[in-house]
Order: C-alpha cells, then structure tokens, then sequence
C-alpha cells in the first residue's frame, strides 16, 4: 500500500485558502497533488489557473457538487491531498472532438501510464463520450487493472472547466491518474428490481426514446403512478426520477443503475449508455438498503486492512435521494474504517470495475477505493 | 419468462452490435466489447484463418493459417493477450476439432469457444458458468457472426480489387501524361494543359508564356559515359527546374532533352510579365548550370531557352509550343544570348531553312552535286593525289557555297547521302583515272567523311563495298577524318578503320591542330597522314608560333610513324619553309585551285 498522504481541508470558497494550502503542502515531501473542490466554490478562473500553472507538482483532481471529509460532506471548500507516491496524469483533452478517432487517439495517449494497473478517473460529467472514453481505455489497458473514479461538474448540467491540470482549468476532458501502487475497490448501490424488465425499442447514447414500444416518458410515468397508486401529473419526473432509477442486469444478476436525469416529455435522459435491445428494470430503494450497501462496501474495503488513503466517489444522486440521511451513510463508511480519514465526492457518474473486471460508468452507487 | 426475454435481448443486442458494419475489425470490436457487457465476459477473442500477408480469408489454401484476429479488452495484466497464456495453441486445438462449440476449464477461468464456419474460432472467457439457456442461444448469433463476417471479407476482397483496378487506371493514365524517366508531363498533356492555359489567360485577362529549353551538352554525356549517367542527370535537371519555378507552372520534356515550361496567370502588361519571366529565365540558367555532382563525376551543362508570350488565343497550343522551340533553336544557332523571344522572322528563316533542306534533297537527285579536286604535291612538284571537293552546282544560283550547304545537310541525315555519293562519285573517277597512265608519283584521290557517316554501322561495308563495286585498289582511295568526329564511340570508329586499313583503305587526320581530341587517342588512331590546318600554314614563314605548332605537329607525326602535309599552302616562302620545318607535301592555291575531273586529267597530262 501507498504511504500516507498529508490532506488538508478547508470549508471555505477562497482561492487564498487554497492557494496557501497547496503551497504549504508542496512545502512537505509529497510527489503531486490532488485537489477536490466544490464547484459552488465558483473560482474566478484567471485566479485558479495561476495557481495551478505556479505548482511545480503534478496537479489534478475535480470540481464536484460536494466533497466529503472526514465521513462529512461539504458543499463549500476544497480537500488538498498531498500524494506521496508519484503520479503519472494523462489529460485526454477536448473528447467530444475526436469523433471517429477516439480509439486511437486514447492509444497513442496513454502509451506512458500503460505499465501502470491502478488509475483514478476524474471525467468532466458533461461530455457526452465519457462512457465511450471508459470502453476505449479498458480496452487499450486491459483486463487486471483497477479503476476508481467519478463524473465532475455541477447540478445545473452547465457544461464549464471543471478538471484541474498544471495548464490550468479544463472541460471536456478526462483525467487518469496512474498510481504506483496497488488500488482496490469496491462498489455498491443498495437498489432492487421492483418492475420489469422492459425492452428498449429506441435509444441512442444517453437517449432512451421508447420502452416496449411506447414513449419512454409515457411509458415510464405510467409505470411509476402504478407504483404509486396516485395519478402523476407532468411534474412527477423532478420528484420521482431520483427515487425510481432505471437498472441493467447482467446475466450474471449484478444491476447497473441507470440514473434519468431529464426528460423533454418524450425521452429519457440517463447517466451513461443504454442500448437497443437491452431490458431495463424499475428499480427502488430506501435509506435503509442504501446504508446496508454502504457498509457491505466498508466492510468488504476494511477485511484489505491495512491501507493508507481512503477514497470515495458517492453518487450524488444518492445524496439527493437521503437528503439529511446522507451523512448518516457517509459516517457508516467512515466509522466501519475509522482509521483513516475518508475524503472524496459527490460525483455525477461513478467510474470502477465491475464483476467481469471491465470499468463501466455507473450511477446512485459507491465507489469506494483504498492505496 | 424473464428468462426468455433476456436471453432474446442478449441475443438481439448481440446481433445489433454486428449490425451491418462492413469493417471486419470495427465489427468484430463491436461485438467484441458487447460481448463483454451482455454475457459478462472478463475476456473475448476471435481468431481467424489469414493468408501470407495476414489478410483474413474464409475461403482456405494450404498456405492460410489460422491466427489471432482481436480480443477485448487488447491486453490482460498489462501485457499483450496473446502473451499472457497459451491462448493460439488453445484456438488452435479447438479449430483442428470436429467440435463446432466446447467449453474449456482452466486454472484461469472457462473458455467458451466456438466456430466461426470454417475459418474461425471466437471465445468467451468467464470467472462462472455461463446457465445452460444462454449457451444455447448463443449458436444462431454465432452464426450471423459467421456471415457478417463472410460478408465483410468478401466486401474487403471486392474493395482491394476495386482500388487495385483504381491504381491501374490511374497508373496507366499517369503512364499515358508522363514521361517514365523524369515524371514530367509528355507532349500530349502539355499540349491539353497549354490549351486549357490558353483559355485561362483569355478569360482571366492575364498573360502566359511558354518557355522551350534545350540542353547542351546532354549527347556528350550519353555518348561518352553511358545513358544510365544521362538518367541520372536528367531527372536531376528536371528536379532542379522544378525546385527553381512555382508550383503552379506545368512542366514537361520532349524528345529526350527538351523542356518545356507553361507560365500563366502573369499580368497582362508585357513590361510587368516580361520581368517576371526574365527572372525566371535567369534562375533556369543558373540552376542548369550549376555542375552536376553525381558518384559518376561532375558534369557541366549549360542550355539554351526559347519562349513565346500568348494573350490570347489565335495561336493554338501546337503553334505556341512550335514558336518557343524555334526561338530555342535560334538562341542555339547564334550561341550569343541564352534566351531568345519568338520573333515571327524565326519561322521565315527556318522556313527558308527547310525549304534549302529541300533543294539539297533534289540536288542529290537531279546530280546537281559535282566532284572538283585538289591536287596535293610533294617537294620535287609531283603529284602525289588529290582531295575530292563536293561542288553544289545550282541550276539557277550558280555554285554555292560548301559553307553554306555543308552544316545544313549535317544538321539532317543528308550528309549520309551526300557522303555516299561523293564515296561513290570518287571510287568511279578514280577507275576513270586509272584507265589512264597515271603519274608515278600518283598515290590515291582523298575523300572527306563526316561524323554521321563514321558512325553508321555501314560505314565500313559501304566502303569495301564501293572499292569493290569499281575494282579499284583499295590503297587509291583515303578517307579524311577530323579529330573532332572520333568524339562520338571512340572505339567502334577506331575498329572501323582498322578493318578499312587492313583491306587497304588508308586514313588521314583532317585539319590537325584545331580539333580539341586528346592527343593520347592520335596513336590509337589508324592515320597514315597528318593534314596540318591551312590556319597554322597561312604566313607561316613571318610567324613564329605558327612555326612552333608545325613543329611541334611533324615530330609528333614522326614519332607515331605518320605523313604530313600541309594545307592551304599559297606562297613559296610557305612551301621553303615547311620543307626547313620537314613537311614535305603540300596543297594549296600556290600548286593548284580545286578543279574539275576533266581539268584533273589534263592536269596530270
């Protein structure tokens, strides 16, 4: 395992603070830093980058909806961890123009970090190739290595620089941060299958366009009133989207959530890539089950004993969903491994391997790591 | 019936991802990768059946083998797939068997394999077991796998064919506009380029110019060192003209060594265009004649250029092209500037040229062409022979000028003509001759030969053949050679006249002194006599260099065992002097002028 890294935090917007805190720890033996902000920080963008282009250390990491220290989470302040180990960061940047050229493009990028087998993903949640950048990277580097990860950005869905590089601010990128030590993970979400399957007749990319032949919309606000016993007007998508996911289930019975995040009253709009011809499942949960996978998750990371960082990506969704419960699931995760200080964030996506080993976007789940 | 709705939704997505991609690795991946979500695998691999230049082919020879085609994900801990274990000798055994699915457990997990027809194998590697129902549902989405794949391979095939017949087009259209050597345009594409230039200019209200450029020197090249060193240089001239122009002007080469250059879109003005060109002109110049380094040697090269303006298009492609080459002709001619304009007063004088070609040719068959002769004589005033002169005797002009007439012919093949009827025109006076009491002195009638005759592979037979034709000795007949015209092939002409020596043919080196020939060939050369050029003769008694080189010519005769005789020789002081030097035979006004054949056998009466 990794040596410890040195953390700072502070709850404050202030790029001051900030600044002092990354000067102050490049003060100590630390090979990078990893910077995880609050996007509600709302940095002045001139600031941040002379900040970032004045670090003589690798820099990366993200802004997110929230951050979480300690087994807390804040909407305000920024987590500065001092790596000791040395990263090696490759920033595949403006993704969304590389079209056709994706495969060869991640190739020829990551030819420096392909010995590594451990990488943390940090990906701007607004660019629409995150997912397929994840195929094309799990491809190239293979079977065996270990990701965790997660989508930065905020709510608002306002596409806006949100990755930390040493040339300053950036969207439309994804970073991997290859690490020299092993990295293990583990994922959970807590959500069951209470209706289907249903058969996606149409979609494309993010896009589900019809279920069982019907528009999704329709068809999903019906399936809910079911559910519901209550007849739903137009408004029911904000209040019941984040309480009834819709799940993928693989052969193998492991469920993938797919996270609907807006609709235009005829599709979809998830968190990741549904196809055609995939069944979809209704899904739902509550605080309990979600604690339950919570600490299934701690306790699978705490039997790795001993570890020296605690990493975790929470789905934000979930931090919606549990609302003042939230940090009740934060601090079963951080009690069930109390030795160490868990940081993260409340992220837009969530980026880890699953069963089969291959790294797969993921949503309303917990993606916890440890090095 | 879940179950059975998954299973038909494993089975669609599959099929889905094979969709109708004709990309054979593009739809492989797809699948591929899918394979990997749908059934869980932790690895998949398709190999297929590729021949000796690893194209996949499904319809099999003895020389196809079956070999890895891809795998998701490409590597496995960080290392190549393949290398990672013993996955080609596993493919392999399965591909042998009569098997079309199996399923294989090893320490590293289960291999699901199955057949692609009978070309192929494709495998799933899971951690579990896959459930007995999606096993069995998966043969019918192997199967379209199969055919996709047929399909895209025979799709492959028909598009490398398709692009191979594209090349040939292409290569023999290229073949058809270009010339082999250099990759400049040929004449007919020039042609089709000028004319669309032409329209261009008018169009655009702009003015081009046509540049014709002509190598000297080249044949020397050819000649002496080989074509192989010609290539060479040529394709380094054509790089050099196109290094020195702009990419937009049309460049190609004629009949071996002529350029020919279209500049266009020139302003109008012809102040402003003939500036531009006159630079361009200059740095052609220069760049030609910078030398030639090859491992070969150092070459030099220097050329002549003509050019012709059009602004618009009363002239056609053809005349421009035609106009250009005649100024480059003209600059040759003159050899004062390097590059002439057209001027319409060109085309009158090679009209006048061609017309004079002409009369040549019909001089020659209306016999208009006689022989006169030069006696030549020893010290004691004998006549020891005689130089034959070709005479034009023009039905309406009067006699013209050897001057004139000599370099036109030679510039065509007339001089081959005109030679053989001074070869034969010769041997038949000389029989004439002999039919009389010949002096006791007299030795042999001279004839001149040129350098296109020498080279005739029939030089030698014409020869015997006409001393044979009129039965005379071969010893009464000498052919007269320059120095200059042993340039060409050095050691075919010297074979030539060591076989015409040999039958009896003597030879003598004509005006000796002003040819540029090194004197290490003289020795080599089967010359029984030495003719010293009347300019070394003229005053010779007043001029002490002239003494000098005469000299210096008869010992060098003497010391390769040849005869001198003096040329031109018009003053008695001139013959007391060159017998003090030990010249001893002579021609020149002072003994006789040129006379007629009849004069000549009054002469020696």
């Amino acid at each position: 395992m990794a040596e410890a890294s040195i953390v700072r935090f502070t709850d404050s917007s202030s790029l001051q603070d900030l600044n002092t805190a990354i000067k102050g720890l490049c003060q100590e033996n630390i090979q990078g830093v990893l910077l995880i902000a609050c996007v509600e920080n709302n940095y002045l963008e001139t600031q941040l980058n002379k900040i970032l282009f004045d670090c003589q250390l690798p820099i990366c990491g993200g802004m997110f909806p929230k951050i979480i220290y300690k087994g807390k989470s804040y909407q305000h302040g920024a987590i500065i961890v001092g790596l000791k180990v040395k990263p090696d960061i490759v920033n595949y940047e403006a993704l969304s123009q590389i079209d056709d050229q994706l495969s060869d493009y991640i190739e020829n990028k990551s030819q420096p970090i392909q010995r590594h087998k451990s990488f943390i993903i940090i990906s701007d949640a607004m660019c629409k190739v995150s997912e397929d950048f994840v195929d094309h990277f799990y491809n190239f580097m293979g079977s065996g290595v270990t990701s965790i990860g997660g989508g930065a950005g905020s709510l608002d869905f306002v596409s806006r620089p949100v990755i930390f590089t040493n040339q300053g601010i950036k969207g439309d990128l994804t970073q991997v941060i290859a690490l020299p030590c092993p990295l293990i993970n583990d994922i959970g979400h807590g959500w069951d299958i209470v209706d289907g399957p249903y058969l996606v007749t149409a979609a494309k990319g993010h896009y589900v366009h019809s279920l069982n032949y019907q528009s999704t919309y329709t068809f999903y606000k019906e399936i809910i009133q079911n559910k519901v016993n209550t007849t739903l007007d137009d408004k029911f998508f904000n209040q019941y989207a984040k309480q009834y996911p819709l799940g993928i289930v693989s052969i193998d019975g492991e469920i993938l959530v797919r996270d609907p995040i807006q609709t235009n009253f005829s599709y979809l709009e998830c968190v990741g890539n549904i196809l055609n011809n995939s069944m979809v499942y209704l899904l739902s949960s509550d605080k309990d089950k979600m604690f339950a996978s919570s600490q299934q998750v701690a306790n699978n990371i705490a039997q790795q004993r001993p570890f020296n960082n605690l990493l975790l990506f929470n789905c934000i969704s979930r931090d919606l969903f549990l609302e003042s419960d939230s940090e009740q699931e934060l601090a079963i995760i951080q009690n069930t491994l109390s030795e160490t200080p868990l940081i993260g964030a409340m992220v837009l996506g969530e980026i880890a391997n699953t069963d089969n080993g291959m790294i797969r976007l993921l949503n309303k789940s917990t993606v916890l790591g440890v090095f | 019936m879940n179950t059975a709705m998954n299973i038909m939704s494993i089975q669609h997505q599959l099929v889905l991802a094979i969709g109708e991609e004709t990309d054979l690795k593009k739809m492989i991946y797809q699948f591929l990768h899918l394979a990997g979500q749908c059934l869980n695998a932790t690895n998949s691999h398709v190999f297929i059946m590729q021949d000796q230049q690893n194209t996949p082919v499904y319809q099999l020879t003895e020389e196809d083998s079956l070999q890895h085609f891809l795998s998701f994900p490409s590597r496995r801990d960080g290392i190549n797939t393949l290398l990672s274990q013993n996955l080609e000798q596993l493919a392999n055994q399965f591909f042998e068997s009569d098997a079309t699915s199996g399923i294989i457990e090893q320490s590293s997990g289960l291999y699901y394999v199955f057949k692609l027809g009978h070309f192929g194998v494709f495998i799933i590697e899971r951690k579990s077991a896959l459930s007995r129902e999606i096993q069995s549902s998966l043969p019918p989405v192997i199967n379209k796998l199969t055919n996709s794949c047929i399909a895209s391979i025979n799709y492959r095939t028909m598009l490398f064919e398709i692009n191979m017949r594209k090349e040939v087009e292409e290569q023999i259209r290229y073949q058809a506009t270009h010339d082999d050597l250099t990759g400049l345009y040929n004449r007919m594409e020039v042609q089709r380029c000028l004319t669309k230039a032409i329209e261009d200019t008018v169009t655009e209200k702009k003015t081009g110019y046509v540049l014709s450029i002509n190598l000297m020197n080249f044949k020397n090249i050819n000649d002496a060192i080989g074509y192989h060193v010609g290539d060479k240089v040529l394709r380094q001239v054509a790089d050099r003209i196109k290094k020195s122009t702009d990419k937009k002007t049309t460049i190609a080469i004629f009949n071996g060594h002529e350029f020919i250059l279209i500049i266009d879109h020139l302003p109008a003005n012809k102040m402003k265009s003939q500036l531009i060109i006159g630079d361009i002109i200059a740095e052609i110049i220069h760049t030609i004649e910078r030398p030639f380094e090859l491992s070969e040697g150092s070459f030099s090269l220097s050329c002549f250029i003509g050019y012709e303006r059009f602004t618009d298009n009363k002239k056609n492609a053809q005349d421009i092209i035609k106009n250009a080459s005649i100024a480059m002709y003209e600059a040759f001619k003159k050899s004062k500037d390097k590059a002439l304009a057209y001027k319409s007063i060109m085309s009158e004088q090679l009209n006048d040229h061609i017309r004079y070609t002409k009369e040549i040719k019909q001089a020659l068959i209306n016999n208009d062409f006689e022989l006169h002769y030069q006696p030549q004589f020893d010290h004691l005033y004998n006549m020891v022979g005689a130089e034959a002169l070709l005479r034009w005797n023009h039905p309406t002009r009067g006699y013209e000028s050897p001057a004139v007439y000599i370099p036109i012919a030679e510039e065509s093949d007339l001089i081959i003509d005109i030679g053989n009827y001074v070869l034969e025109q010769a041997c038949r006076d000389i029989k004439r001759l002999r039919q009389r009491t010949l002096p006791a002195f007299f030795q042999q009638i001279s004839i001149n030969i040129s350098a296109k005759q020498l080279a005739k592979r029939d030089f030698v037979s014409n020869v015997i053949g006409m001393v044979n034709k009129y039965q005379i000795p071969p010893s009464s007949l000498k052919i007269e050679i320059t120095e200059s015209i042993m340039m060409g092939n050095l050691e075919r002409s010297i074979d030539g006249l060591n076989t015409l020596l040999k039958f009896g043919v003597t030879c003598a080196i004509d005006d000796f002194g002003t040819g540029y020939s090194s004197l290490a060939y003289l020795k080599r050369i089967p010359a029984s006599l030495l003719k010293i050029d009347r300019s070394f003769v003229t005053d010779i008694h007043l001029d002490q260099s002239n003494k000098a080189i005469i000299s210096m010519i008869i010992q060098l005769a003497k010391s390769v065992n040849m005869e001198v005789i003096a040329e031109g020789v018009e003053q008695e002081q001139e013959v007391s002097c060159l017998i003090e030097l030990g010249c001893y035979q002579f021609q020149g006004y002072y003994f006789s002028r040129p006379i007629t054949f009849n004069d000549l056998l009054k002469f020696k009466h």
